[in-house]
């Protein structure tokens, strides 16, 4: 809880990582990234949630991958050349990364500009997505064509624990 | 010198402990000046006081005078005249830190100077108090009813510390030596025990602290004086403090002797301080030195990172290593370098998690010395092997079992000093800890030399206990009874005691020994005593395992679970995995093992129930039956954990490799099957199976105890199993019988039974059959009276006859072997426990007998002399068969010696002569064929040969008679076989063949 709040204090000029999404633009802070990698040869984890992708070692430290579009309710996908795994730092959770189809660049994100997720619309996403980012985004940011929701990496574990515990 | 070491570190040890404890409790009444939590204070004063105490008799003289003069301040503190204000505990702290480092480098502790500290501390005591002068004040102290000084040193407050009611006063002479060698007592222990019940005040021991223990080692008497304070009177102290008569001089008690007017000048000027010759910067810089030469603590984690990133450069090196130019001397000189620093910094890394067993051994002759004394028992502690190494963690996590296994040895093991006597054993039982290295693994042995367990006396428990019931537990042998004490909630103990019976039994010890992936093995002598056997890995970081492959993926089967490899090839993938219930088995040498298929594990989530097993069965099943004939193959890896034991059929077997373990990720560390993961030479992430937890989602269960499945008869014999359904007649009973038996169920209404006589009839088929109430023949239970019942029509019955069933339960396969000891009647083959129900085999041609015995009119009436009697050869494989068909040939007259293959039935026609050899075709070792062929080869060309089995088609039959037998009949038909043994008996038959070419 305490990070959290320390992340919204510090927040005032913030840069985030965007990545993409069928079509949606997302951002994590990019302090809380450790490492982006291109490698994505999976050890499966047989019953294990279908949104775990599987493990990953990377230079000797195995690393959990979670699969960012089964997270936000998308169809699993193949993996391209542009599929990415995003590593965080540390302090966010013990070593894992998400999976995200392409990574985009860095935006300065201003934190006055950021609205509440609660109150935005916004109509690119299906309604299931919406419900599920909910829980691990922060607010939407606007850019000059398109909305980047912000996303809590802090809260995606969470966000999964709770789904693991049937 | 290990000695001195255990010593040393006894004190150190229990030292660290207080001075740990001290640090925070200070502060904590440094906060609550004002009124101070006296349980506080005193808790603070104990711990330096036993400091003291403890260092006065290892000859640690700077220790004690610095724990005394902190002791007396503290003791102001206690009784309130000194307010625990920062100026009071920032010394006392000051000292505590000054204690610390000393008893970090205890061997030199006593070239270090600690004047400043105690005359900063002393300060305090003069500025708060007035009588420090009278406290400082040296008494004389004098035998009992002599006037002799003793040369101790009392000062008036270490008497002050004396309770009143410690008005005994002693000089105790210990012989150190003795004491560690002879009772493993060591001094510090001593002095602990001294000060439960009294004071030690002084103690003047010729020894210097740094060759203590070269002293101690040697056989010489190490004598040491101790003046002691107590509660024990003068008959009570020989037995209080251990020692004889002549080692113990009363004195007066000086307190009461200071009224009178003593020489309160003798010795006007205390010279407490009498020993220190400063040279205090040297003394400093010594000081500094041995800091630096201090360990360092450090997180595992940091070790592990480190190992870790060794692993990843040995990684690196490799890649170095094949892109190296070889002919070019500087890059070779440079990755030869590399390569050898590489393996070097592995080792070193692993080396740093390693810890010799002699710390864990260390605090074990204080629990036996401690435990001998409250049991009244005499016992020696014996170690061996302290300088074996192993994994810290894997240390630590033995502390609890190992400390179990000695309370245990020590309480139900070591019998009371008489009773070895009478034994003829020596008063002193001797409990030996052995430790070494085996295979990559720490094998401890703890045996005990005691009384031993009498297997009668787990047996009794389990039966009281409910675990097993009476037939089970005799079927077992006598090391699977000493196994059941090792079963949850099997504690042996008669009474509990409060030393080992304290809810945690055995169980727990195997169980967390096995979460080491260790095991635990026991084995006992009743007269000779026990021996535990502990097998634990080194360590758990790097662990050697089988790699396999599934769907493509590998996985890591941990070794110390892995018994063995078995390959199936072609037909015997087929033919050699079988179907009991709904689980796939396959028959390993004597045991039915449980397969699993690793694959439809992993497809499947959700823990097995039988319905999954069965679905999974009857896919192979389609599957082998579609693939026979073709090329193919099956491996699958016997494993064990605890008592469950299976086979894990995996697609490809890759091989062993040292992995190092890493923990599955906390987000899915709740999946039961895995246990860890690791990395594999390419860099690959790979699973490690939990075995424990694969056996759980498929549902194994334990195999131990499984004793109706033995067998008492020796040899051996191959583990057969039967088909049978089971029925309901009376309410109480549940019937088996072999489905070959039965010709068919009809669905009858007993509306339509007629009567004749007492007998009851229904017409089947249009025949009058006769319907057998089984309270007729058995004692059994009555069914209850019902419209729709069933009619059980048996095989081979020439004659109408049905068995009377009330409720159809269902058909299972089960062990062919019987039991024919408990339950057992005249028409029963036999019972066995099938799904926790004991259930009785029926004998239905003895049933039939027995309600309509003219019917077997055929049958000798008068009884066989035995001299008369036709001697019968029977060769028979299953036991079941073998006893079967051996009880009709007995009771129709004839004399029947039995063996279990050709091979054993020609040895017995080597040495004994028979009318009539009986042989079963499927047999091990030598089948029927072959004995036959033998047996005419080998002079026995006329004696009548009937072959029995199961196997009916005509190709049998011609092939049977090919090889020299003169009948051939099925097994299971009792009447027929009667008739046919008769007939090539008669002599007719003889001289018929006589005739044969």
């Amino acid at each position: 809880m305490k990070n959290a709040a320390r992340t919204t204090d510090s927040w005032k000029n913030m840069e985030f990582c965007s990545f993409q999404m069928a079509e949606q633009l997302y951002g994590v802070n990019i302090i809380d990234i450790k490492e982006i990698t291109s490698v994505t040869r999976f050890t499966l984890i047989h019953h294990a949630p279908s949104h775990i992708k599987g493990y990953l070692n990377i230079r000797g430290l195995v690393h959990l991958v979670l699969d960012f579009r089964q997270m936000i309710g998308l169809e699993p996908a193949e993996i391209t050349e542009d599929s990415r795994v995003i590593l965080l730092m540390p302090q966010v959770g013990p070593s894992f990364g998400i999976l995200v189809d392409r990574i985009g660049n860095v935006v300065t994100v201003n934190e006055d500009q950021i609205s509440e997720r609660r109150g935005s619309r916004p109509q690119a996403e299906s309604s299931d997505t919406e419900r599920r980012t909910h829980s691990f985004s922060m607010g939407v940011y606007m850019l000059k064509e398109e909305l980047l929701v912000l996303i809590n990496a802090r809260q995606l574990l969470r966000k999964t624990s709770n789904d693991t515990t049937r | 010198m290990s000695e001195q070491l255990s010593i040393m570190d006894d004190f150190v040890a229990e030292a660290k402990e207080h001075l740990d404890s001290i640090e925070e409790r200070f502060l904590e009444l440094e906060k609550t000046a004002g009124h101070p939590d006296p349980e506080l204070v005193n808790q603070v004063f104990r711990s330096i006081h036993s400091i003291k105490g403890a260092a006065g008799f290892l000859g640690l003289e700077k220790v004690k005078e610095l724990s005394h003069v902190m002791e007396t301040l503290l003791q102001m503190v206690r009784s309130g005249e000194v307010k625990p204000l920062p100026t009071v505990i920032a010394p006392l702290l000051e000292g505590a830190d000054f204690l610390k480092s000393m008893v970090a480098d205890i061997v030199s502790s006593n070239s270090v100077d600690v004047s400043a500290i105690c005359t900063k501390l002393s300060t305090l005591i003069n500025k708060n108090t007035q009588a420090e002068a009278e406290l400082g004040q040296v008494v004389t102290i004098h035998e009992k009813g002599q006037k002799e000084e003793i040369p101790f040193r009392l000062d008036e407050f270490t008497l002050s510390l004396v309770p009143p009611h410690c008005s005994y006063f002693y000089i105790l002479s210990y012989d150190l030596s003795s004491e560690v060698r002879v009772n493993n007592v060591s001094p510090v222990a001593l002095i602990l025990e001294l000060m439960k019940t009294g004071e030690v005040l002084d103690v003047i021991a010729e020894v210097q602290v740094d060759d203590l223990g070269a002293y101690l080692d040697q056989k010489p008497p190490l004598t040491c004086s101790l003046l002691y304070a107590t509660m024990l009177g003068p008959e009570l102290i020989h037995v209080g403090v251990g020692l004889e008569p002549e080692k113990v001089r009363q004195i007066a008690d000086p307190r009461v002797k200071e009224k009178a007017p003593a020489k309160p000048d003798a010795a006007p000027v205390p010279v407490p301080e009498t020993v220190p010759e400063p040279a205090p910067a040297k003394r400093e810089g010594e000081l500094k030195a041995a800091k630096s030469n201090e360990t360092i603590r450090l997180p595992v984690e940091i070790l592990d990172r480190l190992m870790t990133l060794a692993g990843e450069l040995v990684l690196v090196r490799n890649q170095q290593l094949l892109n190296t130019d070889m002919n070019n001397p500087v890059c070779r000189g440079i990755t030869q370098r590399l390569d050898l620093v590489t393996s070097e910094l592995q080792d070193t890394i692993m080396r740093t998690r390693m810890q010799p067993i002699g710390n864990l051994f260390a605090k074990l002759p204080r629990i036996c010395h401690d435990l001998s004394k409250k049991l009244g028992k005499k016992i020696e502690l014996e170690l061996s092997g302290k300088e074996v190494e192993l994994d810290k963690n894997i240390l630590e996590a033995l502390s609890d079992p190992l400390t179990h296994i000695i309370r245990n040895c020590c309480d139900h093991g070591v019998e009371m000093p008489e009773v070895r006597r009478k034994a003829g054993k020596p008063e002193c039982g001797r409990v030996l800890v052995k430790a070494a290295h085996e295979s990559g693994q720490i094998n401890l042995s703890i045996s005990d030399g005691g009384k031993g367990i009498d297997p009668a006396m787990p047996r009794k428990k389990a039966i009281e206990k409910g675990f097993k019931t009476e037939a089970e537990v005799n079927a077992m042998n006598d090391k699977d009874a000493l196994g059941m004490i090792l079963l949850p909630g099997f504690s042996t103990a008669e009474k509990v005691s409060d030393v080992s019976g304290r809810g945690v039994g055995m169980d727990v010890v195997k169980t967390s020994i096995e979460k080491l992936g260790g095991t635990l093995d026991l084995t006992s002598k009743a007269g000779e005593g026990s021996t535990v056997k502990l097998q634990a890995p080194l360590t758990l970081a790097i662990i050697p395992s089988l790699i396999v492959e599934v769907g493509g993926e590998r996985f890591a089967i941990p070794q110390v679970n892995l018994e063995e490899l078995v390959s199936l090839f072609n037909n015997d993938v087929i033919v050699k995995i079988e179907q009991a219930m709904d689980q796939e088995v396959y028959r390993l040498r004597q045991e039915l093992l449980p397969m699993v298929r690793v694959k439809e594990v992993l497809a499947q989530p959700d823990p097995f129930d039988s319905k999954t097993r069965a679905k999974i069965a009857k896919k192979y099943r389609k599957e082998a039956l579609l693939n026979k004939g073709k090329m193919c193959s099956l491996s699958f890896a016997v494993v064990k954990s605890g008592f469950k034991r299976f086979g894990l059929i995996v697609d490809n077997v890759i091989g062993m490799e040292e992995i190092v373990v890493k923990p599955m990720h906390p987000e899915v560390r709740n999946l039961s099957i895995y246990s860890g993961v690791t990395v594999m030479g390419d860099g690959m992430v790979s699973l490690i199976f939990d075995i424990e937890g694969l056996a759980k989602h498929s549902g194994i269960r334990e195999i131990f105890g499984a004793g109706v499945e033995e067998t008492h008869t020796a040899p051996p014999l191959k583990q057969e199993t039967q088909a049978v359904l089971l029925f309901q007649y009376g309410p109480r009973e549940t019937f088996a019988l072999p489905l070959p038996l039965i010709r068919r169920i009809e669905k009858i209404s007993m509306s339509r039974v007629e009567k004749a006589g007492n007998k009851e009839y229904i017409e089947v088929d249009g025949i009058s059959t006769r319907i057998l109430r089984l309270e007729e023949v058995l004692k059994t239970s009555t069914a209850e009276p019902a419209d729709q019942m069933y009619l059980l029509l048996p095989m081979h019955i020439k004659k109408p006859f049905g068995i009377l069933i009330s409720h159809l339960s269902d058909v299972v396969t089960v062990s062919a072997e019987l039991n024919t000891e408990s339950h057992m009647q005249d028409g029963l083959l036999g019972s066995l426990l099938v799904r926790e129900h004991m259930t009785l085999f029926l004998d239905i041609f003895r049933l039939i007998e027995k309600a309509e015995p003219q019917w077997f009119a055929h049958k000798k009436s008068s009884p066989v002399k035995p001299e008369e009697k036709k001697r019968l050869l029977l060769v028979e494989d299953t036991n079941f068969f073998l006893q079967l068909v051996k009880g009709y040939l007995e009771e129709d007259g004839y004399e029947v010696h039995t063996a279990v293959n050709g091979r054993e039935g020609l040895a017995q026609l080597e040495v004994e002569t028979f009318d009539l050899v009986i042989s079963d075709i499927e047999m091990p070792e030598m089948n029927g064929y072959e004995f036959l062929k033998a047996l005419r080869a080998g002079g026995h060309r006329d004696l009548p040969c009937l072959a029995l089995t199961s196997l009916s088609s005509e190709a049998d039959r011609k092939m049977a008679l090919d090889a020299g037998f003169d009948e051939y009949r099925l097994k299971i038909n009792r009447e027929d076989l009667l008739e046919t043994v008769t007939e090539l008996l008669s002599p007719s038959f003889t001289e018929r063949k006589g005739d044969r070419p």
